[in-house]
């Protein structure tokens, strides 16, 4: 290049030398400088068609790479082509700038609508892409989705169902469908072939899992997957389709670019080649004419100057003329002086070359630009109509023809259907159909050959406007193939015949339109395919949201069926939890229903044997009735029968005694007044039995009259002043001031009542008084009081002497004779009367009777007993309910544990004595407080069981007098009583109260409690060195009535156990742990094991080591919290109560023991406590662990264990592995274990034994047992140690 | 001798076979009802007749643990009978809490569902920490469950209902972890309880409780077996230990109150009489 520069250069300055020489020349020097210009121009436009050259290199790599990467989508190529377009534009601007040369010839402008058009086919192709992306999202993604929720739901259904192989399943799917997805995202960018097998076999993974499903799918689901397998297909048979497209255009277009582009790229550089050539062989002529050049201009300038500037300059002027027309485009104009054999010659043959190439350049040019322009109008066409419409209003004009028409191949009908025309024939219209091989279309569709036919008739075609018709001579029919494949078929008339022109022009824009309805039917196509992909999605959709309805109504409705299975689910694990129990319930029912009806049977039997026996009981009644009747009356009759004799008798003997006649000896009197008396004793003896006869036999009869009370005194007093006298004993008679003058009752009765009570008092008094005192009763009539002072009667007595044929005294009786009906008699006349006679009595001091008698008002003659009062505080002595039981005073001995009880119920009374015998006591009872009060005094009983309501003084009274009196006062009294006054007992000093009706458990407590109180009160040691609290516990206990001592200190503590006895000790651990250990170590090595009851009170926890300490000592440990005062309260009153059973320890040998350390393991903190007391009184060391970790770390720190006793059931660690892990030890090898277990089943012994124990036993522990068993094993390891 | 019938010789005939070969005594268990579960494994086994369980009692020794998950009743449900729990909760714990270490036997523990919900109950009322929760059965496969403390989740709704009713302070929910439709007990309740196989019928006392809880098993068993589980209760008990018995507990064939006083009768609750077990106030007697 720059030799062609150089050399126009030259060239110019030659001219311009010239130019210079022959500045005088005038004209000629313009002409020079106009040639010179030219060549400059010249020179410019070479320059800028080589940029074009380069630029049309550019932009033909540009187009293949659009062209591929709309065939294939791919967006590599789409980036690089977008690349190339911008360097093609800054190409064109680069050239636009450097040149600043007019561009009126319009080649610039042919570029860049080159560039332009590229630029518009690149943003279509960016286009398409994204509409194929859409494609793939629209059709799989929405399908994806509804799958994905599928699976879920249908996850979340078969949880309720199924196992979990089928969720690893249904999980499994899921996971394909989550790979799935994104692979089909990625596919959408790049479809190659690396990745459609990736698809393919996601394809098959998903289609196996789908199938692996298998009848868990529901119906629903199943649709879904088919749905998407088929989506998944049909965008795979695209792919494959796209793929085999996309190898077929690169594999060929590669080619075919390869020779489109290599063939323009020969003809140019052939093109620049000859041009080079051309200038270049100008170029060396050039060389050797500068030479002359120089040469003449040197020597000759002068001398030729005027020749010159006629010879040169006409022709010179003609050139400069050609070469202005050719820089300005014209290309038509012809160069003169080619055949001129100078200089001026070779220059215009050189200006020929160059005008043949330009022109040349400039068909390239026309070509391209109207390649460009058709292609970019194409390219635009949204339809085959408007494609064909296009493209004929384009080329039939460009072929100067006058009418067109455009067929496009159907390759599925196999035919040809017109879609476009020019200027056509209404007639003809579109849509007409050609088969191939039809006529010339069909014909050229089969060669794919372009057809002329030139001289076409007047008749075959005719073209008409506006303004006329003619034929047209020619008719070109001609392929639109594309890689051999036949996209369409165009026909155009023309009325001229088609120059080489035009066929260049349809070579190059027939393959090129061809190739434009390929990309725009695959663009159709395609969007056909998205279309229906919009709409199946859409339909998708729709059908997605009626599902989804569907599928929430099925969600409610499954949810309703799962509530109400839930519920019946409930109902039924509920009945049949309650069914079993209601059977065993109901058994035991029917059981205890036919252990009743055997009871029920039974009691019928009783029933009956009961009436049967009442019957007879009754009949015999009847009888003994009837007997005691005929006995009466008999009785009655023998009566009379005996007193008749008797009269005689008696009336007889006295007349004898009398010895009136005095013939009689005083032996003989004597006898006679013997049979008198004895008479008159046997006559009152068959009175009194004749008169209990008849009240027995209801045949006595009170007569009521008005009786004067005076009167009926005075007339026993007269009666008996002589006996008294005779006795020497005073006789009173006291009538109160508020006595009724006249009562109502039979007086023959009263009197006789009197007579016996007063002979009796008489009889009985041997000095002193006897007095009748007579006073009110109430309202209701008198009360007749005798008292004496005799002998009286013994209060157990008592009551026996109103009993008939009974008398108080057996020595009484013989001492003051008497048949012992008299008082019998007395009392059923007396409650005949209404009224009923009573007596107290003390044994040498007299006794008092009285006989109450009411006043029986007119027409009331009746035998009604009139109640007698109960509380008359004056006249106690009341008839009992039921006999009183006898107790125990006459059996005690000095030693005894004597118990009083002072109850007024006999009942009670037995139960209670019966109940303290069987305890061992000796029991008293006291059915009064004097009674209780003279019987506390003269027993001193351990304690006092005692009732409140007494007859006389009540329990409040009796405990008063015992606590006032030194001898009874440190006796405790337990209350029982139906009256609810505990505070008030407890604030008397009382050990207890119960309130009735007790039970027999309930007294046994009274009694252990009584028994406890009675060993050394309640008094209970409280040890705190805080005050405030010690002062809150103290009131607390003092509450309960426990005696509270407070210390501060362990030392006073110590000294006050050293001065007497407590029953409990209190230790309030206000104190560090570790403090109260150690005191409560002194108390133990002071006071030995027996200690008395502790309770820690802590106010905070323990640990489990803390507590262990503690628990040796005691089990009573109490945390301050909820309830504690509570359960302190319980425990205190626990102790200072409760009698403790003495429980006896086997006597065994264990002399071979003692010594030997022992370590116990036991969680069972009791078990081990126990043991260790046991082991530790036979003089063995004793070691703890309450699991098996802490055994092991017991084990570790003492290497001198001899023997373990090992419990198996332990938690965290149990026995047995805790045994394996001691063996597991090399110096614990042959250390003697024993298991202990709650277990008896085989298996077990044999698991302990496994395990490495030596031994075995079952809980409760067998003492006999354990210590043979350890004695054996011991002597077994020291034969062993010996051994080894 | 009296002569028994078929089925009733045939029983005697199971019973002897498992007791002599295996040491479970089943004698003494309810008749009626050891009858229809019998029954019920005679037909799950397969068997014509139910003497033909005898041999295979004696020579198949997988075999036992069938028939004592076939014999038992393991029914059991989170807080059952609420009012009891509330009971509990109000009346025996405070009392409970002043010991310094809580020991409660839950005698038939079954799966465990009433375990877990003493130990809930115990961790609410904040000693779980000082509680020890010993459950027992004679059922392994029961007890296997019940120590996993894995459970239906669809149960839960009944047991936080039960819950609620049963004075629970928090949420049951907080007590366990949901997997797919099983839930298991946390973690911090089963460091406190432990699950072991004990036989009312042959085993002693293992432990000292501070509370028992045998809720409906003494109705299985006859009175005579009643007696027995009452003195094993009895010696396990500390000094005014509490006794809960279950609701269709008849009580008539028990001697309870001669060492126990009830608490609340209505509630089967029942409390160790002073005395009634050991001495106190020192290590115990042996």
């Amino acid at each position: 290049m720059n030799h062609w520069k150089i050399g126009t250069r030259i060239f110019v300055g030659v001219f311009s030398l010239f130019a210079l020489l022959l500045l005088n020349g005038g004209a000629s020097v313009w002409e020079l400088v106009r040639l010179d210009d030219s060549f400059d121009r010249f020179a410019a436009m070479t320059e800028e068609m080589l940029g074009v050259v380069s630029l049309e290199r550019n932009l033909t790599g540009l187009r293949r790479q659009v062209l591929f990467a709309l065939a294939s989508d791919n967006e590599q190529a789409l980036r690089a082509s977008q690349n190339m377009l911008d360097q093609a534009r800054m190409q064109l601007a680069g050239l636009q700038d450097n040149n600043k040369l007019p561009n009126e010839h319009g080649v610039w402008q042919r570029i860049g609508s080159i560039v332009r058009t590229l630029q518009a086919n690149v943003t279509l192709l960016a286009e398409l892409i994204e509409q194929r992306r859409l494609l793939l999202r629209g059709n799989l993604e929405p399908i994806l989705r509804g799958m994905e929720a599928r699976l879920w739901h249908l996850q979340h259904l078969l949880q309720g169902t199924n196992g979990m192989e089928t969720l690893a399943r249904v999980d499994g799917a899921i996971g394909h469908l989550h790979r799935v997805a994104p692979l089909l995202a990625r596919l959408t960018g790049v479809a190659d072939d690396t990745v459609l097998p990736i698809l393919e076999r996601e394809m098959q993974t998903l289609d196996h899992a789908l199938g692996e499903l298998g009848g868990h799918l529901t119906p629903e689901v199943r649709a879904l997957a088919n749905q998407l397998q088929g989506a998944m297909e049909e965008y795979l048979r695209v792919e494959r389709e796209l793929a085999e497209v996309v190898r077929q255009i690169t594999q060929k277009e590669n080619v075919e670019f390869a020779a489109l582009a290599g063939g323009q790229a020969e003809e140019y550089s052939r093109l620049l080649q000859g041009l080079d050539r051309e200038t270049s062989v100008h170029n060396h002529g050039t060389i050797g004419f500068m030479g002359g050049m120089v040469l003449l201009a040197c020597v000759l300038s002068l001398l030729v100057a005027r020749w010159l500037s006629r010879g040169i300059a006409r022709p010179l002027q003609a050139m400069t003329g050609v070469m202005g027309r050719l820089a300005g485009g014209d290309l038509t104009v012809a160069i003169p002086g080619q055949d001129n054999r100078d200089e001026l010659g070779d220059m215009a043959r050189a200006l020929r070359v160059f005008h043949r190439a330009v022109q040349g350049m400039d068909r390239q040019h026309w070509l391209k630009e109207t390649s460009v322009d058709l292609s970019r109008v194409m390219i635009q066409a949204e339809n085959i109509a408007q494609f064909g419409q296009t493209m004929m209003a384009r080329l039939v004009p460009l072929l100067g023809g006058a009418q067109g028409a455009f067929f496009l191949f159907d390759e599925q009908r196999g035919g040809l259907e017109r879609s476009g025309g020019y200027a056509l024939d209404p007639q003809m219209g579109l849509g007409a159909h050609i088969g191939l091989g039809e006529g010339l279309i069909g014909q050229c569709a089969v060669e794919q050959r372009t057809l002329v036919l030139t001289g076409v008739p007047g008749d075959y075609i005719a073209v008409a406007s506006g303004v006329g018709r003619a034929a047209p001579l020619t008719v070109l029919v001609a392929p639109l193939v594309w890689k051999e494949r036949l996209h369409g078929v165009v026909e155009v008339a023309t009325f001229e015949p088609l120059g080489e022109q035009h066929h260049a022009l349809l070579a190059e824009l027939l393959p090129m339109a061809a190739l434009h309805l390929e990309l725009l039917q695959r663009s159709l196509k395609t969007q056909a395919l998205l279309q229906r992909t919009r709409q199946q999605a859409d339909e998708l959709l729709a059908s997605q949201a009626t599902l989804r309805l569907q599928e929430e109504e099925l969600l409610v409705a499954n949810q309703q069926l799962r509530a109400r299975g839930d519920i019946l689910e409930r109902q039924a694990e509920e009945l049949r939890t309650s069914e079993e129990e209601l059977r065993v319930q109901g058994e035991e029912l029917q059981w205890a229903n036919t252990a009743l009806q055997d009871k029920a049977r039974l009691l019928e039997d009783r029933e009956q044997a009961l009436i049967e026996a009442r019957d007879v009981a009754e009949k015999r009644a009847v009888e003994r009735e009837l007997a005691s009747r005929y006995k009466s009356e008999f009785l009655a009759n023998m009566s009379h029968e005996l007193r008749t004799p008797l009269n005689s008798l008696l009336i007889l003997a006295e007349g004898l005694a009398g010895n009136e006649t005095g013939n009689l000896t005083g032996d003989q009197v004597e006898s006679a007044t013997i049979i008198h008396e004895s008479g008159s004793h046997l006559l009152r003896l068959i009175n009194d039995i004749l008169d209990i006869s008849k009240v027995e036999a209801g045949r006595m009869e009170a007569v009521i009259e008005a009786v004067k009370v005076a009167e009926l005194v005075g007339v026993v007093e007269r009666r008996f002043k002589r006996m008294a006298q005779s006795r020497g004993v005073a006789l009173q008679m006291v009538l109160a001031p508020d006595v009724p003058t006249v009562v109502h009752t039979d007086p023959g009765k009263v009197e006789q009542i009197l007579t016996n009570l007063l002979g009796n008092a008489i009889k009985f008094t041997e000095q002193g008084e006897v007095r009748l005192t007579v006073m009110a009763w109430e309202e209701r009539g008198v009360a007749l009081v005798v008292a004496d002072t005799g002998v009286g009667i013994a209060s157990d007595k008592l009551e026996r002497i109103f009993n008939a044929f009974e008398q108080a005294d057996g020595t009484t009786s013989r001492r003051f004779g008497g048949t012992g009906l008299g008082l019998s008699i007395a009392r059923k006349l007396a409650r005949l009367l209404g009224g009923d006679i009573g007596v107290t009595s003390q044994v040498g001091e007299g006794s008092r009777f009285t006989l109450w008698l009411p006043d029986a008002a007119p027409g009331e003659r009746s035998a009604a007993v009139v109640p007698i009062p109960v509380a008359v505080p004056v006249l106690p002595d009341l008839p009992p309910a039921a006999p009183y039981p006898v107790d125990d005073r006459e059996e005690i001995r000095p030693g005894d544990a004597v118990l009083l009880v002072v109850e007024d119920d006999p009942a009670f009374a037995g139960i209670t004595y019966t109940q303290a015998k069987g305890r061992g006591f000796r029991c008293l009872l006291a059915r009064d407080g004097e009674t209780a009060l003279s019987l506390a005094q003269r027993f001193h009983p351990m304690g006092i069981i005692l009732d409140v309501g007494l007859p006389g003084m009540d329990g409040w009274g009796v405990m008063n007098r015992l606590k006032q009196d030194p001898q009874t006062q440190a006796i405790p009294v337990h209350f029982v009583s139906a009256v609810d006054a505990r505070l008030r007992a407890m604030g008397m000093g009382a050990v207890g109260f119960l309130t009735k009706p007790v039970t027999r458990a309930q007294l046994a407590q009274v009694f252990d409690r009584v028994v406890q109180a009675d060993q050394g009160g309640r008094q209970a040691l409280l040890m705190d060195s805080d005050p405030v609290s010690r002062q809150e516990v103290a009131g607390l206990l003092r509450q309960d009535g426990v005696r509270v001592e407070e210390v501060e200190r362990g030392e006073d503590c110590l000294a006050r156990l050293r001065e007497r006895p407590y029953q409990c000790l209190i230790l309030d651990l206000g104190m560090a742990v570790g403090e109260g250990v150690d005191l409560l170590q002194r108390l133990v090595s002071e006071f030995g094991l027996d200690l008395l009851p502790v309770v820690v009170y802590s106010p905070r926890h323990l640990t489990a080591e803390e507590l262990l300490r503690f628990r040796e000592f005691t089990d009573s440990i109490i945390i301050r919290g909820g309830h504690s005062s509570d359960r302190l309260r319980e425990e205190v009153d626990l102790f200072l109560s409760h009698v403790r059973p003495v429980v006896p320890e086997p006597v065994l040998s264990t002399a071979l023991l003692t010594g030997c350390q022992v370590l116990v393991v036991d969680d069972d903190m009791r078990n081990m406590f126990a043991l260790s007391k046991v082991l530790r009184g036979r003089g063995m060391k004793v070691l703890m662990a309450q699991n098996g970790n802490k055994a092991l770390t017991q084990l570790a720190a003492n290497s001198d264990v001899d023997v373990v006793i090992m419990d198996v059931m332990m938690p965290d660690k149990d026995g047995y592995q805790t045994i394996r892990e001691i063996r597991a030890q090399a110096v614990w090898q042959t250390l003697p274990i024993i298991a202990l277990t709650a277990k008896s089943t085989t298996g077990d012994r044999e698991q302990c034994l496994a395990a490495g124990a030596n031994g075995y036993l079952t809980k409760p522990v067998d003492l006999t047992a354990l210590f043979d068993l350890m004695a054996d094993l011991l002597a077994q390891a020291d034969v062993e140690a010996m051994a080894s | 001798m009296k002569v028994r019938g078929v089925e009733e010789t045939e029983i005697h005939l199971v019973l002897e076979a498992l007791r002599l070969r295996h040491g479970y005594d089943f004698r003494h268990y309810a008749r009626a009802s050891l009858r229809r579960r019998l029954r019920a494994l005679r037909e799950q086994l397969g068997l014509e007749r139910l003497v033909d369980l005898v041999p295979k009692l004696l020579r198949e020794p997988d075999l036992l643990a069938r028939v004592l998950s076939g014999l038992s009743v393991p029914v059991t449900e989170m807080f059952r009978d609420p009012e009891v729990f509330l009971t509990l909760r109000r009346e025996v714990v405070p009392i409970l809490q002043t010991f310094p270490r809580i020991n409660i036997w839950q005698v038939g523990c079954a799966t465990g569902e009433e375990a877990y919900s003493l130990a809930i109950l115990m961790a609410e009322e904040g000693c779980l920490a000082r509680c020890q929760i010993y459950a027992t059965d004679i059922n392994d496969a029961a007890l296997a469950t019940a120590e996993e403390g894995v459970f239906p989740a669809h149960r839960m709704a009944l047991y936080d209902d039960n819950y609620r009713r049963a004075g629970g302070t928090g949420r049951l929910a907080d007590y366990f972890q949901p997997h797919l439709d099983l839930v298991q007990m946390a973690a911090g309740l089963r460091r406190t309880m432990v699950f072991a196989h004990h036989n009312l019928v042959s085993d002693g006392v293992f432990c000292e409780a501070h509370l028992v809880l045998c809720r409906n098993v003494l109705i299985y068993f006859d009175h005579h077996l009643q007696g027995h589980c009452l003195e094993l209760m009895k010696g396990s008990l500390v000094r005014g230990g509490y006794l809960c018995l279950g609701l269709r507990e008849g009580l008539d064939g028990l001697d309870l109150e001669q060492t126990f006083y009830a608490v609340k009768r209505e509630m089967r609750l029942f409390r160790l009489r002073p005395g009634g077990g050991q001495a106190p106030g020192r290590p115990g007697g042996g």
